[in-house]
């Protein structure tokens, strides 16, 4: 895996570089799917947290794949916070309008996927987010996910249409 | 086409589209330290702030009016003006009425919020967003740390002001669980689960949260009543973090029944002392300070390579001019002058085009009297490249952004 922790690097290390390395896609993987800035950049401090802390189990079970690993976690945070219910009635067009200027702005300054992303029902947004946004395969999206490939897949397919209603309006791109 | 591309163009828009979302440095020194030892986020203390402090701590009671005060100026006038407002931001005159009326009543707002911050560059700001701000100074905390009767009521002014269709935020009804027999059955599933003993009512070891809400029901596409939960969570006060969790339904069912590993078992021996992120940033930042735009250009490559460059003296002059022009053409021609006496610091990269191997220099200017912070000044960016035909100088990318430029 790119980027993957060098082996006999220090705990310590290990988790400067994945800070290094992996904080701005876990920040915007949290922003799909909180739809708050703040609450994103809350959701990354406690992803990194976790992962510290969980930095013997990642020892012990020998985990090669340190980004899913760091995925999971960060999903799973993700997960936790919806539990309190009021994310959803957040305006997410309105997040998506308070964040910083674009790096590489073009004339059209078009968010359109983010917001079908973030409009996505929760169970596809997990799979979109991993598997397109992460590129990780089907099979590492379900292991991060506790799911089968096969559901992986139909999930896929369903939010792909969704992603495709929202972006076209129904109609053929 | 096939899934790799898809995959390649969906990640390629969606970093185009958030890439203004992005860590600095000294958010990811702050984010290890926090991970690593408990380290608390530095908030930066504004007179107001003291101030609000200070009276704070003259009397128990001075406290509680300040409380009532807050809601009382939110119940009376925000969410009136929010009504009256057809947008869901205040203008700038309503924040400047809502402002001077808070200031009146001894609550300070953070001086360093985005609310603030659009405030003072004299815009107006999210009526939901100021409510929470005002909320937030008068109670205290966060959403999650308030009581469930402060909740409930900031969800009916949500509800109000039209943010929310229905109040998620619930206190218990007649049938309900009080808090109190909330707060045991949490105590009891901990104790049966793990054998912890936790207290009922918060002490010196365990702060206690309690959120009482309405969830979401994907199948329905509702909040159905009946199916409300419980969230109780005990904070560690030596650790400030979450150590305990218990979920259940409003009829007592138990959902999810949460440990975190202790201290002693989740950090690796030999790990609880943080070690410096990165030896020779640190080595840096006790020298020249937390901000890399300060430290010498030899430095700043040192310690992050390339395309980190160190300026030659007459392009470094050239650039500051461009740079100060920029700001005066888009902030007028006492934006400096009001500044006072500013410092310069300067990020400098040299990349080679790889297309006619002419080299980009790219500039990134803070002008600031306050270093430490950046809550005020300019920051100018842009690049430099010879135009391909004539090899003339041109000026590409040119950004100027004011006010509070973010230290994390």
């Amino acid at each position: 895996m790119e980027h993957a922790a060098v082996p006999g690097m220090t705990p310590e290390e290990k988790l400067s570089q994945w800070i290094r390395v992996y904080s701005d896609d876990i920040l915007r993987i949290c922003f799909l799917y909180l739809s708050d800035r703040m609450q994103a950049e809350d959701a990354l401090q406690d992803t990194w947290i976790k992962a510290w802390r969980h930095m013997g189990e990642y020892e012990r079970k020998n985990i090669l794949n340190d980004k899913a690993w760091l995925m999971r976690i960060a999903i799973n945070t993700c997960r936790d916070y919806r539990r309190t219910a009021w994310f959803r009635h957040i305006d997410k067009r309105r997040a998506l309008e308070e964040l910083p200027p674009r790096l590489n702005q073009t004339a059209e300054d078009d968010r359109s996927l983010s917001l079908a992303v973030m409009e996505l029902p929760d169970r596809y947004k997990q799979v979109v987010l991993l598997y397109y946004f992460q590129g990780m395969t089907q099979r590492e999206t379900a292991e991060a996910l506790g799911l089968s490939p096969a559901a992986v897949l139909r999930r896929l397919r369903s939010a792909e249409a969704l992603l495709k209603e929202a972006l076209t309006g129904g109609e053929e791109a | 086409m096939k899934d790799e591309q898809m995959k390649a163009l969906f990640r390629e828009k969606i970093q185009g589209e958030l890439s203004g979302l992005s860590t600095s440095s000294l958010q990811q020194n702050r984010f290890y330290q926090n991970a690593v030892g408990g380290y608390k986020v530095k908030k930066k203390l504004t007179v107001g702030l003291v101030l609000a402090l200070a009276l704070m701590l003259l009397t128990l009671t001075a406290v509680a009016v300040e409380f009532l005060t807050g809601m009382q100026l939110v119940e009376q006038l925000a969410v009136p003006l929010a009504q009256k407002n057809e947008q869901k931001n205040y203008t700038h005159e309503e924040m400047t009425e809502l402002l001077r009326a808070l200031n009146e009543n001894g609550i300070a707002l953070d001086e360093s919020s985005t609310l603030m911050q659009a405030f003072q560059s004299g815009r107006g700001y999210w009526e939901r967003d100021t409510i929470r701000e005002i909320c937030r100074a008068a109670f205290g905390g966060t959403e999650n740390t308030w009581t469930l009767e402060q909740k409930h009521w900031y969800g009916e002014m949500l509800v109000a002001i039209g943010d929310w269709e229905i109040n998620l935020w619930l206190i218990p009804e007649e049938g309900d669980m009080t808090k109190e027999e909330a707060r045991n059955h949490a105590a009891k599933a901990l104790k049966k689960k793990f054998g912890a003993a936790l207290p009922v009512e918060s002490n010196e070891n365990w702060v206690i949260h309690d959120v009482f809400n309405l969830v979401w029901d994907q199948e329905t596409n509702a909040y159905p009543p009946e199916k409300a939960e419980w969230y109780i969570s005990y904070i560690n006060r030596t650790t400030d973090r979450e150590d305990f969790s218990v979920t259940f339904t409003r009829q007592g069912e138990l959902l999810d029944v949460w440990k975190n590993p202790s201290a002693a078992e989740a950090i690796p021996a030999g790990n609880a002392a943080p070690a410096p992120l990165y030896p020779q940033e640190s080595e840096a930042i006790a020298q020249y300070g937390n901000v890399m735009y300060y430290w010498p250009p030899e430095i700043q490559v040192q310690v992050y390579g390339y395309p980190h460059a160190i300026p030659a003296r007459e392009d470094y002059e050239h650039a500051l001019e461009i740079a100060k022009k920029a700001i005066l053409d888009q902030y007028g021609p006492d934006a400096l002058e009001a500044l006072g006496e500013y410092q310069v610091g300067l990020l400098h990269t040299a990349v080679q085009n790889e297309t006619n191997g002419a080299a980009v220099l790219g500039w990134d200017f803070i002008l600031t009297t306050d270093p430490e912070f950046l809550s005020d000044g300019y920051r100018v960016q842009f690049q430099q490249a010879p135009d391909d035909k004539t090899g003339a100088e041109t000026i590409i990318n040119l950004s100027v952004e004011n006010a509070n430029l973010g230290n994390g």
